[in-house]
């Protein structure tokens, strides 16, 4: 139900002028920890009405919301949202629950009283807002003339399953039902009389569900009623603070004093639970009914925590409308951005409960401090260009280290080498030396923290490291600087084993050749140091493996029956399988490609990994590859691509950043328009089929 | 035989598909038939010509629809084929060998009498749950010196086979059926058009393309008369 509200929301993909959007960015409460901005009028813009009614109606999203409402919406403009403006999805949480918040500005708010929200119950108006809430309480919604706010979420099952939080809230954990382990019997009838006991008034009271609400409601107005509440639940602070545990736990007795809707969804008659379960298990037994009284208690909690955190969240006291992050955008081309208050918390928060690991390896995760602070993911349309861009800021620590990594010249020489045709490269150009001399200092950073006890133990091994470690004379032999190409396709001669018969046909098996078309690759890298190549290599002459040709070595046919080829000069090292290039490079009559695009991506970044698109069919054609059907139509439309690609371009700004994009076909005015008609003539594919 | 041919279903649908997508491959049955009736059989797949192909289609699990079998499950149907066999009644010395360099099978075995394949090969099918095991059978009358192979095209094989897209039916176009049955007596006739007895006129060599046996365009039945 929730995700249908988000998917709803979502529709708000629709547009806004930055001053504009900076007025529904004041609703966002300070402590999001993340954003997303929907840039509706850059998408609209670079699309149509037309296009993206017809997109949406393809996708069902239309039926969907007239079911779930019991209307008749048939395009956008019949939402009430306001195109010009931006969009907002956000999300806060604490220790006990995790809050979706979703903004949606309005031109006209009457399609939202008389269309939207009609199965929801109303509730009496707050600060010229009127409000309603969904029938299981779990989502509220609030609108006045300019803008939709709609509060949703779910409870954290980490936190509930903490022992004195469970024991407060009467959160069954597994630890105490060891019982049923012994015993089905017994569990039985223990998981039976909690559950009918704790739930035998609160079935009473769904009645009441009216009544539940309109007391909820008030208790945000009434000090008295507040004070209820303060003593039933953790916390009753409407400036939106974490929930104080401390004080005095309701018990699932009181609901009917509190300001829950009751969650009549989600009882259930455990008896009638085992009746139609056909599962016999009696320890799955046990666990689902445990899961089912659990999941009760946390949902009533959670609706209650909602009703009283609602006006906190929908008129914050702080908010994040002065955050750069929605203020320096480009308003023409990002059509959305994602914005992350600290990625190091995201990552502590994605990670499960760590209890486990502390106990197990002591170590503790919610430790993590990889210095990354905020960071920013957009949607940028340039033209026929779809990019995804992402930043992400460092802490000065981690600045430096990183700073030291990607302090280094890509060695130009190695320009004069560039392939004019090929399918696709990867480039690298990192500091070797540095590199090596930071293992230390990103250890120690990095795992340290985490493993608690044992972080003398890294500390010392990675200074042990540094000490071992000659960073320098290891990074003459290589110096960090990559380039690798794969070209076109090449003909070989490929071994396959036939048959030849005799005159009473007894066979004999016969070695044959067949051609074959194998993609070719050219990897070249900086070595100043070449000594352990060239020894390497004389150590393979002498044990037949290479042969040595005037500088250019032949690494003899291995498992793949390929040979490939090893060449030095200029301190670069060349390693390839095409043997003319490799002997092109050696008597100085490589054409190299003239190029300045590449030249300047190679140059600019610290990795580039780049694909032609273009040529990919003529040689998944050649190398035989099959294609899967549904790859089938995008394949044959690949010659009108351009490049796919995806980039790091290192430490700018104290932030690194990169970005991935693909070049659309130029066919239609942009990239959006592309993918729209691309998406709507595919549902029209597949409707014809279906016909 | 009708062994093989069971096994040439399975290749075909099953641990060949693989086969399906790769450009060429040879299936080989070889039948060495003494005057008694017992003999020996041998069936080769050879898919080393498309090496390159096969090696990359086996890194996929499913294609277009298609389970590709795994190295291990290949392995492991082998091992199952190779059990029936071993249980069947007349059947002895069973071998089998798997390349996956030049990505080879060979399945070779005794048989006392022609019965006995006859039953392995419906053995395999029941297993195999193919309808090939009820249109191939051979039949050896040592009295009158006359080996039969009797044949009748599976319309199931067919079916299956339009199911797969036409770029990909395409890619059987080099695929071949070989049998080779020799035997200890000289042959006087045999009466398959397509089928050549040898210069020592003692066995009788039928290759047709893989293509023809699916669409039912090629006929396998065969009678081969002996000297008595």
């Amino acid at each position: 139900m929730k995700l249908k509200y988000i998917l709803l929301s979502s529709l708000g993909f629709c547009a806004s002028s930055l001053a504009m959007g900076q007025e529904l960015s004041r609703n966002i409460p300070a402590q999001a920890e993340w954003v997303t901005l929907i840039n509706n009028k850059a998408i609209v813009q670079h699309s149509s009405y037309e296009l993206l009614n017809d997109a949406l109606t393809k996708l069902g999203a239309f039926k969907e919301i007239n079911s779930m409402h019991d209307v008749q919406v048939n395009n956008l403009n019949d939402l009430g949202i306001n195109f010009d403006k931006q969009s907002f999805i956000y999300g806060t949480s604490n220790d006990s629950l995790n809050y979706v918040g979703v903004l949606l500005p309005l031109n006209d708010h009457t399609k939202i009283e008389g269309k939207l929200f009609s199965t929801f119950k109303s509730l009496p108006d707050s600060k010229n807002y009127k409000r309603r809430v969904s029938a299981d309480g779990a989502t509220q919604v609030a609108w006045n003339n300019e803008l939709l706010f709609v509060l949703t979420g779910s409870p954290s099952t980490f936190y509930f399953d903490q022992e004195a939080v469970a024991a407060r809230y009467g959160i069954q954990v597994e630890e105490l039902d060891e019982a049923a382990y012994d015993g089905w019997g017994e569990a039985e009838a223990a998981v039976a009389v909690d559950s009918t006991t704790a739930y035998s008034d609160y079935e009473n009271n769904s009645e009441d569900l009216e009544a539940a609400i309109a007391a909820g409601t008030a208790a945000e107005e009434d000090v008295q009623v507040v004070e209820v509440v303060e003593a039933a639940v953790d916390s009753t602070s409407l400036d939106w603070t974490a929930h104080d545990f401390e004080l005095e736990p309701p018990t699932i007795m009181d609901f009917d004093n509190t300001v829950a809707i009751a969650d009549t969804a989600s009882i259930v008659d455990v008896d009638d639970y085992y009746a139609n379960d056909a599962y016999t298990d009696s320890i799955y037994q046990v666990q689902q009914a445990r899961a089912v009284h659990n999941d009760s208690i946390r949902n009533s909690l959670f609706v209650q925590w909602l009703a009283l955190d609602f006006e906190a969240q929908l008129q914050p006291i702080k908010n994040l409308a002065g955050n750069k992050a929605f203020q320096k955008i480009d308003n023409k081309n990002t059509l959305a951005r994602f914005w992350v208050k600290d990625v190091d918390l995201l990552y502590q928060k994605a990670l499960p409960y760590s209890g486990a690991y502390q106990l197990g390896f002591g170590i503790d995760m919610q430790k993590i401090n990889y210095g990354y602070q905020d960071g920013i993911i957009d949607l940028i349309q340039d033209g026929n260009t779809l990019k995804m861009t992402a930043s992400v800021g460092l802490d000065k620590d981690v600045q430096k280290i990183f700073k030291n990594i990607y302090q280094s010249k890509f060695n130009k020489k190695m320009m004069n080498y560039i392939p004019e045709n090929h399918l696709g490269y990867l480039s690298l150009n990192i500091n070797s030396e540095a590199y090596l001399k930071e293992i230390p200092a990103l250890i120690e950073r990095y795992y340290a923290p985490l493993t608690a006890e044992y972080a003398d133990m890294l500390s010392i091994a990675s200074t042990a490291l540094e000490i071992g470690l000659d960073e320098k004379a290891i990074g003459k032999v290589m110096k960090g600087d990559h380039l690798l190409f794969i070209n076109e396709v090449q003909k070989v001669n490929r071994e396959y084993i036939d048959y030849v018969y005799d005159d009473e046909y007894n066979y004999e098996e016969v070695t044959k050749t067949k051609e074959e078309y194998i993609p070719n690759f050219l990897w070249m890298f900086t070595s100043e140091d070449q000594r352990l190549f060239e020894k390497a290599l004389k150590y393979a002459e002498k044990h037949e493996v290479a042969v040595n040709n005037n500088g250019l070595y032949t690494i003899k046919e291995n498992e793949t029956g390929i040979p490939f080829y090893v060449l030095m000069k200029d301190n670069i090292v060349f390693i390839g399988n095409n043997e003319d290039q490799l002997a092109q490079i050696k008597n100085n009559s490589f054409k190299g490609s003239k190029d300045a695009k590449i030249k300047k991506a190679i140059t600019a970044n610290t990795m580039n990994l780049v694909a032609h698109a273009n040529a990919a069919p003529d040689m998944l054609n050649k190398l035989g590859i099959p294609i899967l059907e549904m790859w089938e139509d995008t394949v044959a439309e690949l010659p009108t691509y351009g490049d796919v690609y995806m980039n790091a371009s290192g430490l700018k700004n104290q932030r690194i950043s990169g970005e991935i994009a693909v070049e659309f076909p130029k066919k239609d005015n942009n990239a959006l328009q592309f993918l729209l008609n691309k998406f709507i003539n595919q549902v029209n594919k597949s409707t014809n089929l279906g016909e | 035989m009708k062994k093989l041919k069971t096994y040439l279903s399975q290749c075909l649908l099953a641990l060949c598909c693989c086969v399906l997508f790769s450009s060429c491959f040879d299936l080989v049955e070889e039948i060495d038939l003494k005057s008694n009736g017992s003999g020996s059989i041998k069936a080769t797949l050879n898919m080393s010509k498309s090496r390159t192909k096969v090696a990359s289609l086996m890194k996929l699990k499913e294609i277009n629809g298609i389970r590709i079998p795994s190295q291990s499950s290949i392995t492991t149907e082998m091992q199952t084929i190779v059990k029936l066999l071993r249980a069947t009644p007349g059947i002895t010395n069973v071998q089998q060998h798997l390349d996956f360099n030049n990505y080879i099978v060979t399945i070779s075995c005794s048989f006392n009498t022609v019965s006995a394949l006859n039953s392995f090969s419906k053995t395999l099918a029941t297993h195999f749950k193919s309808p090939m095991g009820n249109t191939n059978s051979y039949q050896y009358d040592s009295k009158s010196r006359v080996f039969t192979r009797n044949y009748t095209h599976s319309a199931a094989l067919t079916k299956e086979f339009t199911r797969i897209p036409a770029n990909d039916q395409q890619m059987f176009d080099g695929a071949f059926y070989t049998q080779i049955t020799r035997f200890d007596l000289p042959v006087i006739a045999q009466k398959n058009k397509v089928a050549k007895i040898s210069n020592t006129g003692k066995a009788v060599l039928l290759k047709v393309r893989a293509t023809d046996i699916i669409n039912g365009k090629a006929n396998l039945a065969n009678s081969i008369s002996l000297k008595k």
